[in-house]
């Protein structure tokens, strides 16, 4: 009788402990957008928590980061006079303290009205150069379409992604999320095998994360250039032997839709550094 | 009904052990604490060592045996097997770039059988149901095989070399 008392007893203090947890859980899933369950991760870790301590680091330091080059570069763009209009981004959005689209990038990838889709940083940059500053777009993958992207995803920096997953973009978050979890390639792997299931393992000689994108567009140190969330999409893809597709491919968009949600809790780190 | 108990308070602790809980079930597999974070305190997952009784799948692919060295190859190359992405191989110079997301294959020629080998390149699935590995030989050939036959069977005779 004794020994059934006690178990009761413990029984009855972890029950306790597990209603204590249970709504901790539902406070944090009450912060979750509605049109979306709880994401999969029970929490969630910064990419640089499974950097080599010499990457965190450069990352780190503004003065060592190499990807900071590019930083300054898109700053100086921003308020450069170009296209036929003769005019700069800083003249409709302010620079410095006073620019009014400081924290704008981290709200992509979002609906956008004027072209009735879901769409990009990249995207929205070249939209702005085609119709305000009559401009030419700025070839993705350019060294000035790297400058611009880190530029405004570093004035973001340490806001949490904002995006809207309902509404006109809820079907292209639904394709994201599906796509994270669809085996790809002739290796059959999904995204959420190793970012969801295996994070902290080591893959060769890099450790898996949770393939949040808030430090892009990072510098490769290994490649010794800086490459854009999209490009990490399809070095991941050649890694399954899958199909990659071009950057802002409809497919990498609602990618990179789920995993600004699916990251909502954490800050910007961009520009990061990477292996 | 005791076993019931039992039962029932392990599972409130294992619900318990989620978002509010220790946190430290894997206290042993945290390498390290950075800016307030346990690495690896959600997912420890060291892989199985390969110890379980193996069927086989006997008769080479090429009707012949493969080539060791041959076989070296495929397993160290990233665009054919890339084996050490996920598996360590102690006798290989370079332990930095290699991986742990499956059991290292120190070993596995002592242990295993060609035929055993030539099972799970092809069907690692069907002896370990939760793998993330692929097979790596469709019969179909061409470009929905990861390897050909003859390299399924030069990779079986290099990893009964690894003793």
């Amino acid at each position: 009788m004794q020994p059934i008392l006690g178990v009761s007893f413990v029984l009855l203090l972890v029950s306790a402990l597990g209603i204590i947890s249970a709504s901790a859980q539902t406070g944090a899933r009450a912060q979750a957008p509605e049109a979306a369950s709880a994401p999969p991760l029970k929490r969630l870790i910064p990419g640089e928590e499974f950097l080599p301590a010499a990457l965190r680091a450069m990352q780190a330091d503004d003065f060592d980061n190499p990807a900071y080059p590019f930083v300054e570069a898109g700053e100086s763009a921003w308020s450069k006079q170009e296209g036929a209009a003769g005019k700069s981004c800083q003249d409709c959005h302010g620079a410095g303290a006073k620019n009014t689209v400081k924290r704008a990038a981290a709200s992509y990838p979002k609906y956008a009205p004027d072209v009735k889709q879901v769409i990009t940083l990249q995207t929205r940059i070249n939209l702005c150069r085609q119709n305000g500053l009559r401009a030419p777009p700025l070839p993705a993958g350019s060294g000035e379409m790297a400058a611009m992207t880190a530029y405004l995803r570093w004035l973001a920096r340490g806001s949490m992604p904002s995006v809207d997953v309902t509404g006109p973009a809820a079907s292209v978050f639904e394709r994201g999320r599906t796509l994270f979890q669809s085996r790809i390639g002739l290796l059959k792997l999904s995204c959420a095998q190793c970012h969801d299931e295996r994070f902290g393992q080591k893959f060769g000689a890099d450790t898996l994360s949770q393939g949040h994108p808030l430090a892009y567009p990072v510098y490769s140190n290994g490649m010794g250039r800086l490459l854009s969330l999209h490009e990490r999409f399809r070095m991941c893809n050649q890694l399954a032997r899958a199909e990659v597709q071009e950057e802002n491919a409809p497919d990498y968009v609602a990618l990179e839709l789920y995993l600004s949600w699916r990251a909502k809790d954490l800050p910007m780190t961009a520009p990061g550094v990477r292996p | 009904m005791r076993n019931v108990t039992f039962l029932t308070a392990a599972l409130w602790m294992a619900i318990a052990a989620g978002p509010l809980g220790p946190g430290n079930a894997n206290a042993a597999s945290c390498k390290r604490k950075t800016a307030g974070f346990y690495l690896l305190d959600t997912n420890s997952g060291a892989p199985r060592p390969l110890s379980v009784a193996l069927q086989g799948l006997p008769g080479s692919l090429t009707g012949a045996p493969g080539d060791a060295e041959r076989g070296r190859d495929v397993l160290v190359n990233r665009q054919k097997g890339d084996c050490l992405s996920c598996h360590k191989v102690s006798s290989i110079a370079g332990a930095a770039g290699q991986g742990a997301i499956g059991p290292a294959l120190d070993g596995v020629g002592a242990k295993y059988s060609d035929a055993q080998i030539r099972q799970v390149l092809i069907e690692p699935k069907a002896l370990f149901p939760d793998t993330i590995m692929p097979s790596y030989y469709a019969a179909a050939g061409g470009s929905a095989s990861v390897l050909t036959a003859a390299e399924i069977e030069d990779l079986i005779a290099y990893l009964r070399t690894i003793k």
